[in-house]
């Protein structure tokens, strides 16, 4: 069953992964224009859980719903791309020998993105208009001409996130943005994710609880696979399973949960 | 395209296609004259570079390196031989109307396949169409099954071997190891005639322009920067809407169609067409050429082909026994110290001196698409994939 109101919904998911259930019956839903955030020790199966809905990783069972009734399990990474749900990947992954303004062009949402509809042509204003709207949002509008590759570590995250933001996605799949940041650019990039979540869905996976308490709303666990308790922050940082999974496990992320 | 490469492109046109062949026509003692015996060898060289354009679009912008094209330079090659060896009719060493080599091998009627190369239209055709329809084919297998990288290198490799051992096969009516050899004409024209030759050569300079032109074309759209773009994180492209394998498969087939043309205008300029052209080693030669040369910016191909083939017709005429270590060297060389090409190297080096001299400004590289943001060194080995941070093992 998917509520009315469900951007992306799983229901009983588990992937397999030579013997290892990287997901093991997981079910999660997120509501539309919701920023969530997902939290869980090493191994809890954050990444998969992109993977899954991004497409990449094909579930050993379960469905996959995108909106009211998209089921995503047969669709290829790009097809699901294109019915609207972008990804942020952890490291930055740009187009380094591209400009920036080219590599938020490539990433535009167009009616088709196939190699004949590439072929004709390019640089219609309205196109333009969007590009540099889109640059502007990510402070990176004066970096327009640059290549990509001469960026700063944390231009190239925002560079990401703004080629994502150009698809124009639902459901926008955040992983760890801020790791290796800043601290100003930690709390710029919380801003922008913020601004983002005003008239999109938000799922991001992060590991620094200071950045957790600045954006999230509402924080999903995640525990060997399943979803171990779920609320708003300050609950599921008292909640005891929650204190023990981070404990057993990793000394300094129980100090970083207290 | 920008101004500067637009009179580049006029003005190479122009010496190639015109001024070169004007100087054949000179008498032969004067200074300026070009025998035929280079306008020949020119012929080749500029089908060569023909071939390599199309590598480099796949190798130097898409990063997709493939050690196989001379099979797709055979397939064009034979196309137009069968053709040629048809045109001989019963004027062969055995007055039948059958080519010499199956009079040979007892073949008493011509193979169903040879036939319609009796046709010329249907010859022209086939050069292009018969290495893109296999390109396709073997692309679309390769590119839907995710096999990219150091692994597509060796599966394209298997293939020149395996083609190399089919075209040596008597069986195959393909004229086994000796290939295809004795043309007498073209579409009627002489082949031993100067004029014939002549107008030969004009039409690869011709092709060679006009394959310039639709790999430039092809670069300077949007495609073209998803070409780009998949050598730098296929899965970024994957992410963003598109299908990588479907713009390899069209960059693939392209090359091939391309590699087909440059066969089909090598083989009556030099005469004959063997299984050594298909192989594994040849099929090397040719990345070597784009290595050299500089990838992924089109006239460095076109110049690794012609720069790389004269050396070696200079060398092995010669100092025979040096041409196989020169290419290793360059091989190397183009792995180690220069990975955008010679060219490449050596402006570097140039502004390198101008620097020392001082009062002069700094001299102006024009930077290849690769170099920037790469270490040198074994990470950027030719056609070693990219490490692609985000992607992660299925």
């Amino acid at each position: 069953m998917t509520t009315a109101t469900s951007i992306i919904y799983l229901e009983d998911v588990t992937v397999n992964y030579d013997g290892f259930k990287a997901l093991h019956h997981l079910n999660f839903f997120m509501d539309r224009r919701e920023l969530r955030v997902v939290i869980g020790p090493n191994g809890a199966g954050k990444t998969t859980l992109l993977d899954v809905v991004s497409g990449r990783v094909k579930p050993e069972s379960g469905r996959v719903i995108f909106g009211h009734h998209t089921d995503l399990l047969h669709l290829r990474e790009n097809e699901i791309a294109q019915l609207g749900i972008g990804r942020k990947f952890q490291t930055p992954s740009v187009f380094v020998n591209l400009t920036v303004w080219d590599n938020v062009e490539l990433s535009l949402r167009r009616a088709s993105k196939g190699v004949l509809a590439a072929l004709r042509q390019r640089g219609l204003a309205d196109e333009r208009a969007r590009i540099a709207e889109t640059l502007e949002a990510v402070a990176l509008a004066d970096k327009a001409g640059a290549p990509a590759g001469a960026l700063s570590h944390g231009e190239k995250q925002w560079l990401e996130i703004g080629m994502v933001i150009a698809q124009d996605p639902e459901l926008l799949l955040v992983d760890e943005p801020v790791a290796g940041m800043t601290d100003e650019e930690t709390a710029r990039t919380g801003a922008l994710l913020e601004r983002i979540a005003a008239d999109r869905s938000v799922l991001v996976i992060e590991h620094d609880m200071e950045f957790v308490r600045q954006i999230a709303r509402k924080v999903t666990v995640l525990h060997q696979g399943a979803v171990l308790c779920e609320g708003p922050v300050e609950q599921v940082q008292r909640d005891p399973r929650v204190l023990e999974v981070y404990l057993g496990r990793r000394r300094e992320a129980a100090d970083a949960v207290h | 395209m920008p101004t500067r490469e637009r009179i580049g492109v006029a003005v190479a046109a122009v010496l190639l296609a015109v001024v070169l062949p004007l100087l054949n026509l000179l008498p032969a003692g004067s200074p300026l004259a070009v025998s035929n015996f280079t306008l020949n060898l020119f012929g080749k060289f500029l089908a060569y570079a023909i071939l390599a354009l199309g590598l480099d679009l796949l190798w130097g912008y898409a990063g997709v390196l493939s050690l196989g094209h001379g099979v797709f330079f055979g397939l064009g090659a034979y196309a137009m031989g069968m053709h040629l060896m048809l045109e001989i009719g019963a004027k062969g060493v055995y007055q039948s109307a059958l080519p010499d080599f199956m009079v040979w091998n007892r073949v008493t009627e011509l193979p169903l396949f040879w036939r319609p190369f009796h046709s010329g239209a249907f010859t022209l055709l086939a050069i292009v169409l018969v290495p893109a329809l296999f390109g396709l084919a073997f692309g679309h297998l390769a590119f839907r099954s995710r096999i990219r990288g150091v692994y597509f290198a060796i599966i394209t490799q298997a293939l020149a071997l395996s083609a190399w051992l089919v075209f040596n096969r008597n069986e195959m009516n393909l004229g086994g190891t000796n290939g295809l050899a004795d043309f007498k004409t073209i579409f009627g024209f002489p082949l031993h005639q100067a004029s014939t030759q002549r107008g030969l050569y004009v039409a690869t300079a011709l092709a060679l322009v006009a394959a310039y032109l639709l790999c430039r074309w092809i670069t300077l759209t949007r495609a073209g920067k998803v070409l780009v773009a998949i050598r730098d994180s296929e899965t970024r492209v994957l992410f963003s809407g598109y299908s990588p394998a479907a713009y390899k498969l069209f960059v693939f087939v392209v090359s091939a169609a391309l590699a087909g043309v440059a066969g089909a205008l090598y083989a009556p300029q030099v005469g004959i067409v063997t299984p050594a052209k298909i192989g594994v080693l040849p099929s090397i030669e040719m990345v070597v050429w784009v290595a050299a040369g500089g990838r992924g910016t089109l006239y460095g191909a076109v110049l690794g082909a012609v720069g790389v083939n004269w050396i070696q017709s200079w060398l092995t005429t010669s100092y025979p026994d040096l041409w196989l270590l020169f290419l290793g060297a360059l091989f190397m060389g183009a792995v180690l110290f220069f990975p955008d090409g010679v060219l490449s190297a050596l402006g570097r080096l140039g502004a390198r001196l101008l620097r020392l001299v001082p009062g002069q400004k700094r001299a102006r590289l024009d930077a290849p698409l690769r170099s920037r943001a790469e270490p040198h060194g074994v990470a950027s080995l030719p056609g070693h994939p990219r490490p692609d941070p985000s992607s992660r093992l299925r």
